[in-house]
Formats: structure tokens, sequence, C-alpha cells
């Protein structure tokens, strides 16, 4: 029970700097002719796939493999300039924003957690 | 290597690039009136940079780098100008194909862009903090 919620805080976690990653190679080809931004799939997907009892891989066909978007998908949502660029500085802030709430909770869950925990311990 | 580590790599990889498209950019400004010094010949020519999307060998991480400075093919303009040094024997002086709108809003894109990558550091920076302020004393 206690190794579940701390697994699933750091699944979370990873998750989160994953996409960390995702965001930041998105706008750091902010200006190449051509790129298509990528993104993880949600988190919710890998919960209700049960991955999460295996430990989360990057690579070949890991779990937290960046995803292509795709530009219709994209082009509906957000612009695609001219360049074939597909990314778009605001909804790469919006992520990054989203990233930073969620880490700073999930720490926080662990923080408050492992403080339960040794509340328990010491009696 | 780790992910947070690895976003940190791919947004120095973007100041990089976008210091070196900055540098491109001063380039063309400041040759914006250098003519030839003999009669006929070849103003400065304007430099483009492209960008194209770099993997990190040992890592994976999806960088940026600069693929190529290319000379821009547009032609030059002319202006009647007989008393400069370069000018031909018609009168006329070439002078470079370099336009400081453009250069001036390229600048501005470069810098908009070398600020996203300065905060993306930032943030990657917070994140690893909070996760070290784990391991500090339980309060």
């Amino acid at each position: 029970m206690h190794a579940l919620l701390f697994d699933l805080a750091s699944g979370k976690t990873s998750w989160l700097a994953a996409r960390q990653a995702a965001v930041s190679a998105n706008i750091a080809n902010i200006n190449t002719a051509g790129y298509q931004a990528v993104d993880l799939k949600p988190f919710t997907e890998l919960l209700d796939s049960g991955a999460l009892t295996a430990p989360l891989q990057s690579g070949e066909n890991g779990l937290l493999d960046l995803t292509v978007l795709s530009n219709a998908a994209s082009r509906k949502k957000w612009e695609v300039q001219l360049s074939g660029n597909s990314v778009t500085l605001e909804q790469e802030m919006l992520k990054a924003g989203e990233i930073q709430q969620d880490y700073s909770l999930s720490v926080g869950i662990t923080r408050s957690f492992h403080r339960m925990l040794l509340a328990a311990a010491r009696g | 290597m780790d992910a947070l580590q690895s976003s940190i790599a791919a947004a120095s990889a973007g100041l990089e690039a976008q210091a070196k498209r900055l540098r491109v950019a001063a380039e063309n400004l400041a040759n914006a009136q250098s003519t030839g010094a003999t009669p006929g010949a070849d103003p400065y020519r304007r430099k483009t940079v492209a960008f194209a999307t770099a993997s990190d060998h040992d890592t994976g991480a999806t960088l940026v780098k600069i693929a190529a400075i290319d000379a821009d093919p547009r032609p030059f303009e002319l202006k009647y100008d007989p008393g400069n040094a370069a000018a031909d024997a018609k009168g006329y002086v070439k002078y470079p194909n370099v336009n400081p709108l453009i250069e001036l809003a390229d600048m501005r894109e470069a810098n908009r862009s070398y600020e996203s990558n300065l905060q993306v550091i930032k943030q990657a920076r917070d994140l690893i903090s909070m996760t070290i302020d784990l391991l500090r004393s339980n309060s």
C-alpha cells in the first residue's frame, strides 16, 4: 500500500520530467522549418493501461516516448506556420505551467505521505 | 540521462542557436552599406540562417542546431553614385541586399526565442530543486 503510493508519485514525476523534456525540445525548435511539435501520451492513459506496475522507461517503444502531434490536429486548435512548424509558444508556456503545478503537487504529496509514514513509525 | 537534464541540454542548444542567429543578423546590419572596393565589384551579400533538429547521440535528446549559414540570392540594389570608388562605367554602385527592417524583425524574434529557452532552463532547475528539497529535513 505504501509502496504503491510512492510508486504512483514517482511515476507521475518521471512522466512530468519527460514532458518537460518534450516542451523544451519544442521550444528549442521553435524556429526550425518543418518541425512538428511533440508531446507525451496523457498520464491517465498510462494509469488505465496498468503500465505503472512496470518501471517507466523511455527509448524504443518506452512508455515515456514522445509522440508527434499531427499537423491536422494542431491546425484545428493552434496555428501551424507557413514553414510547417507547429510549435506555438503560448501552448508550450501553458504546458510548462501545468507541469510546474503538477510537479509541485506530486512532490508535496510525497512529502506529506512520508511525514505520515514517519509519524506512524515513531508511534 | 535524466529527462530534466536533457531538457536543460535542449534549451541550451536553443540558446546557442539563437545566439548564432543574432550574430548573423548583427553582421548583416553592420554590413548594410558595405560596397565593393573596386569599380563594379560585388558588395556584401546578406547571410541567412537555417535551423535543423539535431539528436544527441549519447542521450537521444532532441536538440537544435544551425544547419547552414547561406548567402541570400536576392539581387543587389543599384544606386547612381558616380563619385563612389565602387561605381561602374555608368556610375552605378551595387549596394548589399540587406533590408534593415527584416534584420531588426529577425533580431526581435531571436531575442524572444532566447528568452523562452532561458525560461525553460529556469523551470527545469525549479523542478530539480523541488525534488532535492524532498531530501531536506522533513519540514
